[in-house]
């Protein structure tokens, strides 16, 4: 079953193509990693994956429907955007915040309903956030910061979850900690997330499915194993790579530059 | 709880307002004069005809203020925005000058009605070359901000200068000051703020959005161009509703909003009317002391402002420079 489709993609600003041709079919209840150098196009289109570019050329389907043809509001219910780095300009408390994720289905004036209570609730416990509900948003780590805004989209009860780089600012424990969250979520709730991940051992570990681009155009996807091998890594990165286990049978990917002279 | 604190400190600060002047009169008297109808002294006079109307006019443009600094805060995310600083008031001061100059021709436009789209003129021009400049958010806006109250206030000079049977009028007006207070100013003043302030109201979830960028907003549903419309709307209403009667008075927009924020935390919700609270007792207390300070002679209510707030503006500068 087909959550997501990018049919012809080609995406840009101002009419310079950042990304063309783009084709991908995303199934419903799996992590996908974008993967590719920096500036391949994997925030553009997570960009466009959450509407808020339009395609140059080409579309992308949400559950068979075309995003452009869905309003904002609804658009919202469906689609949780967690940017790769944020700065709040107020002191806002750490429920506040949350409680942003509800916007889309709240009316003008009217308070939180009971219901909207109970899912901002959960979405603060899932992230580990109870002890931090009131605190203001700029005493907060790194770590828990990005955990707010995981915490708000997960408010937003989306079936897809957009993720740009979300364990790049992070210490290795918060890494780890998010990653982890994100498996949880697709497992427990069924939703689909849709990662840029620069760090390819993060992706190897954690993704169903890899999506490798390049200068903008999709060089290949499917499983790690086939998306990580030597050959693709060695066009797209430039560098010689090991695929392997590691000592806790995750699949990780070790890197050098150059050729082994005795290979 | 905050909020029936500031209630009661502005009923306070305007039952004391009105018993300061060259006749001053106790709090007794002064709430004597006011409710007691039968009273036919020289009090019920200087009271209801002279000092109720700027006192009111003085609160309500002190709200207005506020309102407006609140509304260009959250829409530039921006805390050093106010009205005077993003352009809106200089705007509105052309805008009002070109209204007076031309009120003899017909059509006429009333001078609340030029104020505001003044202010709304100027505040979408520095809005747009903000967003294009190269100098980051802030900085952009400071410098476009700069620019703009520059030149809008060399041509309204240039404007009185050449047209000087209205120069003596419109000068004191521009410098900020509330001498000429009348029902009739009241009564225009009225006529502007409460739609811009219910606008700004409105639009106080939007502001929450906006605080975590426009891109999030987006994201979480917000009409973007919508939002920004409605929020310059409203805070260049706010802004024409004082300007036009007061003149350009700065920095209480920039400080109500801090204090507020300070007191009840960031949420909109909250910011908006304990920031207007905020707003009125300041210019109020300001006004006391353009009154009296020197009196007879009457100071303009900007310059007091402007004592308090430049020293502000500095302090919130350099929080900023700290906190980046």
């Amino acid at each position: 079953m087909m959550i997501l489709q990018a049919q012809d993609l080609s995406l840009g600003y101002k009419h310079k193509a950042v990304v063309e041709g783009f084709n991908a079919s995303i199934r419903k209840g799996s992590v996908i990693g974008l993967i590719g150098p920096n500036g391949s196009g994997k925030t553009t289109l997570l960009r466009a994956f959450s509407g808020l570019i339009r395609p140059l050329r080409g579309k992308v389907m949400l559950d068979g429907q075309p995003l452009t043809a869905i309003p904002a509001r609804r658009r919202a219910q469906l689609i949780g955007w967690v940017p790769q780095r944020e700065k709040i300009a107020w002191p806002l408390t750490v429920r506040e915040v949350v409680s942003l994720g509800r916007a889309p289905y709240r009316g003008w004036l009217l308070p939180l309903t009971e219901n909207d209570q109970e899912v901002i609730e959960q979405a603060l416990s899932f992230t580990d956030l109870k002890e931090l509900t009131d605190r203001s948003v700029e005493e907060l780590s790194g770590g828990e910061f990005q955990r707010v805004l995981v915490a708000r989209a997960l408010a937003q009860e989306p079936r897809v979850l957009l993720l740009d780089e979300p364990s790049a600012n992070l210490d290795i424990h918060y890494q780890i900690q998010v990653m982890d969250l994100v498996r949880e979520l697709v497992a427990q709730r069924g939703i689909t997330a849709i990662i840029a991940i620069h760090d390819l051992s993060v992706a190897a570990r954690y993704c169903d499915t890899l999506i490798l681009i390049h200068h903008g155009k999709k060089i290949c996807s499917g499983v790690p194993q086939e998306v990580l091998s030597p050959e693709h890594m060695r066009k797209v990165f430039r560098v010689e790579t090991r695929l392997y286990k590691d000592p806790w049978e995750h699949l990780a990917v070790s890197a050098r530059n150059g050729l082994d002279k005795n290979e | 709880m905050v909020a029936g604190i500031l209630t009661i400190a502005l009923l306070a600060a305007i039952i004391v307002s009105l018993g300061l002047g060259a006749v001053s009169l106790t709090v007794r008297e002064t709430v004597s004069a006011l409710f007691d109808h039968a009273l036919k002294t020289a009090h019920r006079s200087i009271i209801w005809d002279f000092r109720l109307p700027r006192i009111l006019l003085v609160a309500l443009c002190g709200a207005a203020l506020a309102i407006a600094g609140t509304g260009f805060q959250g829409l530039f995310r921006n805390p050093l925005a106010d009205p005077y600083v993003v352009g809106a008031s200089g705007g509105a001061a052309l805008g009002a000058t070109l209204a007076i100059i031309f009120r003899f021709t017909r059509p006429s436009v009333p001078i609340g009605i030029g104020a505001f789209i003044g202010s709304m003129l100027a505040v979408l021009v520095v809005f747009t070359i903000s967003e294009f400049s190269n100098f980051g958010s802030i900085a952009g806006l400071l410098l476009a901000g700069s620019a703009m109250s520059a030149m809008l206030t060399a041509i309204n000079s240039l404007l009185l200068l050449m047209n000087d049977q209205v120069l003596h009028g419109v000068y004191a007006w521009l410098l900020g000051s509330f001498a000429n207070a009348s029902w009739g100013q009241l009564r225009q003043a009225a006529f502007l703020a409460p739609p811009a302030i219910l606008m700004i109201w409105l639009m106080a979830r939007s502001m929450d959005a906006l605080a975590a960028g426009e891109e999030t907003a987006q994201s979480l549903g917000l009409n973007l161009r919508r939002a920004r419309l409605l929020i310059v709307i409203g805070s260049s209403l706010a802004t024409a509703a004082a300007v036009s009667v007061s003149g350009t008075v700065g920095f209480v927009g920039l400080i109500a909003p801090h204090l507020a924020r300070s007191l009840v935390g960031a949420n909109h919700k909250n910011v908006i009317p304990i920031s207007m609270l905020m707003g009125a007792v300041l210019l109020l207390a300001a006004d006391d002391l353009a009154r009296t300070i020197m009196a007879p002679v009457e100071m303009p209510v900007g310059i007091f402002t402007a004592l308090l707030g430049g020293p502000f503006f500095i302090y919130l500068m350099k929080r900023g420079e700290r906190g980046s």
